[in-house]
Order: structure tokens, then sequence, then C-alpha cells
């Protein structure tokens, strides 16, 4: 037993170490909070590796632990000595610097602390306690993985029926692929241990949010606002359920903060950062390509045609999202992917309104996301009153959070993509800690509080 | 607006658009004489307090209007009987109505009524075996019944009485009610009594705090929406939202009361977070109790039943070298794909009819001993073989 907990420890410290040093060389300012490069080192890690695999997966190699290790190795390698190279190589775990708490914030720590704990350990125990039962889950993400690790390749032969593992092939592989990494570091296949996965990118969500709240900013009011999204029922669900959406969320959370943070103090590591995590929102889900994408791409276009961005700095944007997720997006043109899960051959737009009582009640009613959306609606009528034009982050995280509710409600709603409301609150899961976020900026813009 | 001391003007108030004075207009109002107006609030809340006390006859604190539908001595016209096995019977005795019941029966009862009526549903029965109870409205139609309608009855050495709320959007008016028997093997239970009722106000006023606290069951669906928490067979929230509003508007609103606004919405996601985490927790019991400490043959799992000891008992007993299998089962239609993850490098269902059959809970694949084939409907469907048994519908048959 320990030896696999000391295993599995490691299969996730080696890829967080791939992330670290990619965004340690990222930060060239060094701007970047230690607690901010902690918490998206994971994800930005995973990432990576896992696309270097489905490379070196497409040319037929069989995908054993020595492959793992020699891709893992390299990228510590050449990340490792850049990093030390370029001076940036430092831990997160340096407490010289540490912030000052008064008294209440103490409180509100350990309560956080406390309750995250709680959920945490109940998160654990039903992942490994309990059969997987949600369908996506057995008949899509952890049956890819398994395929992918019993046969210890990626099937690519089209005529077999677990073509690229089974399930809806036209997903990305990102999250089966981690998975028969952790399976093989392990040294075999336990669902409930792979599955662990939704709960390691839970914590990471926490962390990243609470640390891409503006740092002068109370730790009593960053701790609320952290809870709030931590509390949130329907994203603290997925934790225990081995569904990719939670990841994608953390990803599209990721480069919409990042962007937003470029276009407040102009620091490029951000736009980097947006991009990559971008592409990475397109390695995990469909919905990356289909729906964030498009709307990432009129964002940017609008921006340089207002003057925030240069021609250069957009391109620089595209290119690097596109050359970290091409290995995929020409994997899949070439084999005639679908776009989304089924078939997406016809689309046509169709008012569904035996759905709409349903959608209003799912979204803003039921306690999938407490009130959130109802306080969004509210305070999105107040703001559009309150529109400062040269507050260009602000209206660009308004505008990108507006335009993706729309357009996944709206495919619900007024596409025939939607076969039922199954996907409805999942898609708005993805953009839920996007609207946590801007919230708490709302009400600082407003100056409805003291935030410092 | 006001002189002297013990006044304050609040600042920048002739300021104030007119709609938003309404907030602060409090303000002069309180302040003025504070202590005179708080004496008339409470002396005006205390005598319409009397007043409705004495609006609402004691008797109706304590007495439910009811019917009695069934009992051992009242059988009103319009009740019928139907059930899905020809085994099971229904006898009058002298203590009720005894139901051997093998698998699903359905009592429809005849009558109009709505929750105005009778808003609560009383069973009284003993029963030698957990047995599920549904109440279906207009069972012979629409038949839409909900998680509230359902309840699982453990067996019982005695009496006990079920009581179920009616007070649901879907008994808002019916023309007929069904209450469906369920169990999971021969059963003998004894309905003693069945009785509509109007509750009393004590009853009607802790309704909602029961709707609330009710865990909807685990579903496959739960992954994707979430039913609970309702109140009345509503989304709860809708019931808290005048709440809401008033809070959300005194947060952006009222520079004098935006704290206690605050306080108040964090509360509310307070309760609405304790109440999930209560839900999340009952799951985990449920699972606990089903699948961890239940003991080996009786562990379930949720909606799945008992399948997943089945996969395991599958995993142990396939023989060795098997490569693929056909899989039958009248039961969910996802359990061949859920078979074929746990299963896999083994095929479940491929193109060509594989060598073994897995059989869950299918009663039509039957065993001949004597040639030792497979029949489907009388009609052998495999050459002879070996079989293994799970249980009396589920098994492993090999062809030789």
């Amino acid at each position: 037993m320990t030896f696999l907990i000391l295993r599995l420890l490691l299969a996730y410290f080696l890829p967080w170490l791939v992330g670290y040093f990619a965004l340690r060389i990222l930060d060239y300012q060094g701007k970047f909070s230690r607690g901010f490069a902690f918490f998206a080192a994971l994800p930005i890690g995973t990432g990576i590796f896992t696309m270097e695999i489905f490379l070196l997966g497409l040319t037929g190699l069989h995908l054993s632990l020595g492959l793992f290790l020699k891709v893992l190795a390299i990228n510590l390698l050449i990340l490792g000595a850049t990093a030390w190279y370029l001076r940036r190589f430092s831990w997160p775990f340096d407490f010289s610097g540490r912030t000052l708490l008064r008294t209440l914030d103490k409180i509100l720590l350990a309560c956080f602390i406390l309750i995250l704990l709680f959920k945490v350990s109940a998160a654990a125990w039903q992942i490994l306690h309990v059969p997987v039962y949600e369908f996506d889950a057995w008949n899509n993400w952890d049956l890819r993985a398994k395929v992918i690790f019993t046969e210890q390749k990626i099937p690519l032969d089209k005529t077999q029926p677990f073509y690229l593992g089974g399930g809806i092939n036209s997903y990305p592989l990102h999250d089966p692929l981690w998975k028969v990494w952790v399976a093989r570091a392990t040294g075999s296949w336990h669902e409930g241990i792979v599955n662990l996965y939704s709960l390691v990118f839970y914590i990471c969500l926490i962390g990243l949010f609470f640390n891409s709240l503006p740092r002068d900013w109370k730790v009593s009011v960053r701790l609320v606002l952290t809870y709030a999204l931590a509390s949130l029922p329907f994203l603290y669900f997925h934790a225990f359920v081995a569904y990719a959406d939670l990841e994608f969320a953390t990803y599209l959370f990721l480069s919409i903060t990042a962007l937003f943070w470029f276009l407040r103090n102009a620091y490029l590591a951000n736009l980097i950062l947006s991009a990559l995590t971008l592409s990475l929102a397109i390695w995990t889900k469909n919905e990356g390509f289909a729906v964030v994408a498009p709307v990432m791409f009129l964002a940017t276009v609008f921006l340089l045609l207002t003057g925030r961005v240069t021609g250069k700095q957009v391109f620089g944007y595209w290119l690097v999202t596109m050359f970290a997720v091409l290995p995929w997006l020409l994997f899949r043109s070439v084999n005639k992917l679908e776009v989304l899960s089924g078939n997406s051959s016809s689309f046509s737009l169709a008012f569904n309104s035996h759905f709409v009582a349903d959608w209003f009640s799912s979204v803003f009613l039921r306690s999938h996301f407490n009130f959130l959306w109802l306080m969004v609606l509210v305070l999105l009528a107040d703001y559009l009153f309150k529109v400062e034009r040269k507050d260009y982050g602000m209206n660009f995280f308004t505008a990108a959070l507006v335009l993706l509710f729309l357009l996944y409600n709206g495919i619900v709603l007024f596409t025939d993509k939607a076969y039922d409301l199954s996907a409805l609150n999942r898609v708005n899961l993805h953009i839920a800690p996007l609207a946590v976020f801007w919230l708490a900026l709302v009400v600082d813009k407003n100056r409805i509080f003291d935030y410092r | 607006m006001c002189s002297g001391s013990g006044c304050r003007i609040t600042a920048n108030y002739a300021t104030l658009p007119r709609w938003r004075r309404g907030f602060d207009s409090l303000h002069p109002l309180l302040e003025h004489k504070p202590e005179a107006v708080r004496k008339r609030i409470v002396f005006v809340l205390t005598f319409s307090a009397i007043l409705l006390g004495a609006a609402i006859p004691c008797s109706s604190l304590a007495v439910e209007r009811q019917q009695i539908l069934l009992d051992s001595q009242t059988l009103l016209p319009g009740w019928q009987v139907v059930t899905e096995n020809e085994k099971t019977s229904v006898v009058r005795t002298d203590q009720g109505y005894l139901l051997k019941n093998f698998g699903a029966t359905t009592f429809i009862y005849n009558g109009e009524f709505g929750y105005r009526d009778y808003d609560r549903l009383i069973i009284s029965l003993q029963n030698s075996d957990a047995v599920a109870l549904r109440i279906i409205p207009n069972v012979t139609t629409t038949a839409n019944y909900t998680f509230e309608n359902e309840q699982t009855v453990a067996a019982s050495d005695g009496v006990q009485t079920v009581a179920f709320s009616l007070h649901y959007p879907n008994f808002q008016q019916v023309e007929n009610f069904g209450i469906k028997f369920l169990t999971s093997g021969p059963a003998n239970i004894l309905i003693q009594e069945i009785t509509l009722s109007q509750s009393s106000w004590a009853k009607k006023l802790l309704q909602p705090l029961k709707d609330y606290l009710r865990v909807a069951p685990y579903s496959g669906f739960t992954v994707n929406i979430f039913p609970a928490p309702r109140i009345f067979g509503r989304s709860a929230f809708v019931y808290f939202l005048p709440l809401f509003l008033m809070l959300v508007a005194a947060l952006f609103y009222s520079s004098r009361f935006k704290h206690k606004a605050l306080l108040g919405l964090l509360v509310l996601w307070l309760v609405t977070d304790a109440r999930m985490g209560y839900e999340f927790l009952s799951y985990q019991i449920a699972d606990y109790q089903t699948w961890i400490a239940a003991p080996q043959g009786q562990k379930t799992l949720r909606t799945y039943g008992d399948f997943y000891t089945f996969i395991d008992w599958l995993k142990e007993t396939l023989p060795e070298n098997t490569g693929s299998v056909n899989f039958h089962t009248a039961n969910q239609a996802h359990f061949p794909r859920l078979a074929q993850y746990y299963l896999y490098p083994i095929l479940v269902n491929p193109p060509s009819a594989a060598a073994v059959y897995i059989v869950y809970r299918q009663p039509k694949l039957i065993y001949n001993h004597q040639d030792q084939r497979l029949y489907l409907d009388d009609k052998p469907v495999s050459d002879p073989g070996v079989i293994t048994f799970y249980d009396q519908d589920s098994f492993i048959f090999a062809r030789r």
C-alpha cells in the first residue's frame, strides 16, 4: 500500500514538475505568485505530457512505462536546464515572504481548510470505494483509458470497434492518456486510483481561483469567494465523478483569466499562458474547439481592432494555441472525426420550446450552482449601465462570459443538437468558475465593499 | 426633513433618484422616534398574532379531515387491483387485505380529488419483506410520478404506518391514482388501512421542511441534473426568491443595509451548501450500507441492483481464454456496455456469435437440463454446453 501511494505521488509529481518548469520559464519577470504556479503546474504539465504521448502513440509505439518515463525525463531535462540557465529556478515551497494574516483571516482560513478537507476526504472515499457508475465514465473516458492501457497502444484501426479506445472516439485523448499513465505508473488498472484525477483538478481549480484574485484584496475576501466556488454543488459533485468537465473548466478558467490579466497589466506571459491553456482546453473536450475557440477568436479580433493588442500579439497567441494542439487538430481533420459528440454532419436551428421551462429552472432555480447565475443576471443588468469603455480587461471578461453562456445555452435551446437536457448543467459548469470570478470583479468595481 | 437632536439626515439623500429613496426613506422614520415606532410595531404584530390565533379554530390544529378508502370493515367502491404476475393474490381477512405479492401489483382507486381536498395518503401495512411503494396520480392516463411519490418500507413484524404527502403539482387534481407495491421476491403484505386525509396546520407548516430535506435517489441522470431540493414539488429556491431579490436590492442600493444583506446572502448560500452537502453525504451513507457494509451476496449499488457483484462473479468464473461473450439481459439496456468496460479485453456481443453466453436476469433464456441447450421462446438457440449458475435467471453458458 505504501509503495502504491509513493508510485501514485510520483505519477503526479513528475508531470507537475514539467508544468512548473514550463511556467517558470514563461514567467520572465517573476510575476506569477508561487501559489499560482503551484496550482497551475499540474494542469499544464499533464496537458503537455499527454500531447507528447499522443504524438508517440500515433507512430505506433508501445505505451510502456519506460516510454512514459523517458518522455518525462527528457521534458524535465530540457525544461529544468532552461529554467536553470535563465535563473528562473525557484521552488514554490519558499515561505520567506509570507502574507501576514489578521485574526479574522486566520479564522476564515481555518474554517475554509476544514470544510475543504471534509469535502476532499469525502470525495476521495467515494472515488476509491465505489465502482464507476456514471454513463460517460464507463462508456467513454475510463473505457478508452482501459483499452489503451490493456493494448499498450492507441488503436488506430478505424475498422475496429475500439478505434481510439472506443467510446466516443471524436473526443480528445487527454483524459484517457493521463489515466493510462497513472495506471502504468502504479502497476495496474485500478479505476479508483486513476479517477482521483477529477478530485485533483478540483483542488487545482480552487487553488488557481484563490491565486488569480487580485493580490491586494484582503485574504478574508479571497477566502470567502474561493469558498463560494468550492461549494458550488454541481462543481463539487463532479470532483468525484470521472468526467472531463471539471478539467475542461479549469483550462477554460485559466485561459480567460490569463487574457484578462494580460489586458490589465500587459504582461506577455499571461498572453502566452492564455494561448497555451486554450490549446489544452481544446485537447480536453470538443467544446474547446467548437465553442470556446470561436469566442476567443472573436475576442482577439475585437481587441486587435480596438487597438488593445497588436497584430503581432494576436498572431503569436494563435500560433501558440495552434502549435500546442496541432497534432490533435490535424489528426481529427485527416480522420474526419465529429466536431461534437454526436453526428455533426448536419446542423440546423430549431426552437426547443419544450426545454425552456426546464432550462430556466435548471440554470437559475435549482441547486446546481446555488444562486450564482441569478446573481450574474442581476449584476449584468446593472453592469451594462455602468460599462467603462476603457476597462478592456473587464469588458473582455464580461463579453467572454456572456458569449459563452449564450452559445452554450443557445445550442441547447435553439439547435437540433440537444436531444435532451443532459449536457445543460455540465456546459454551464464549464463557465461557472468564470462567473464567480466575474461576480467578484464587478462587486469590487462597483465599490460595494472595501476589498482592500 | 426633521430637526432637533436625534435626527440624522442621510447624506446626499436629496440627490438620490426617487426610486432609490425607498430604502433609505426608512432612515428618517426610524431615527426620528425609534423607541415609539418600535413599540408600535411590536403591538401591531402581537395583536395580529392574537387575531390570527383566534381565527384558527383550535380544533384544526389537532383533528385532520380524512376519508378511509380501505380497511378491514370498509372498501369504498372504485378499487381495482392490477398485477403483473398471475401468482399474485389479494384476500380479505379480519385484519385487512392480504396481498401475496410476486413482483409488482397496483391498487387503483378511481375517485376525483385534489391536494386541496386531501393532501396526505396514509397506508398502514405489515410486510414480510421490503416493499417499495409508489403513488401514481392518474395512473390510467399520464401516470406522472416523481421521487416524492416513492418510499421503501422495510420488513416488519408489526403494523407500520407510511404517510405520503400529496401536496405536489401532479396531485393538483386527479381522476384516479395507483398504489404500486414492488417487491424483489414473493412477499406477504397485509394492508390494514388506506386513508386520504387533510393535514392539520401544524403538519402543513412542517411539510415544506420535510420536502426540503428529502433526498432524491441517486440515478444515472444525477451526473447531469439534481432534482432536489424541492418544496411542494417545485425547486426550493422559488420560495426563497423574494428574499433573495430583497437582499440583492438592499446589497446594491442601500448603504445602510448592505452589510446585513451580504450576510443574508451568505447565509442563504450556506443553507444551500449545507443542504447539498447533506444530500451528497446521504448518497455516500447509502453506498456504504448497500455496497461496502452489505454482506457478500447482498451487495447492491444504486439503480443497478447486484450487477456489479455479478460482474465480479463473472471475472472469477468465466472460462480462461474467453475471447468474447454473448450478453443477454432483460434489464437495463446499459448492462452489456457496462459489462464490456469491466470485462475488456473480452469482447461483449461481437459481430459473430461467441461460444460463451452470459445471461443476467433474462427469464426468457432457459437452460434445458436434458439436452443441455439454451432455449428462447421454446426454441433452441445454442449447441449443448456447460452451465454455471449465479442465480436462477443469471448464468454463464459455455458451448462444448
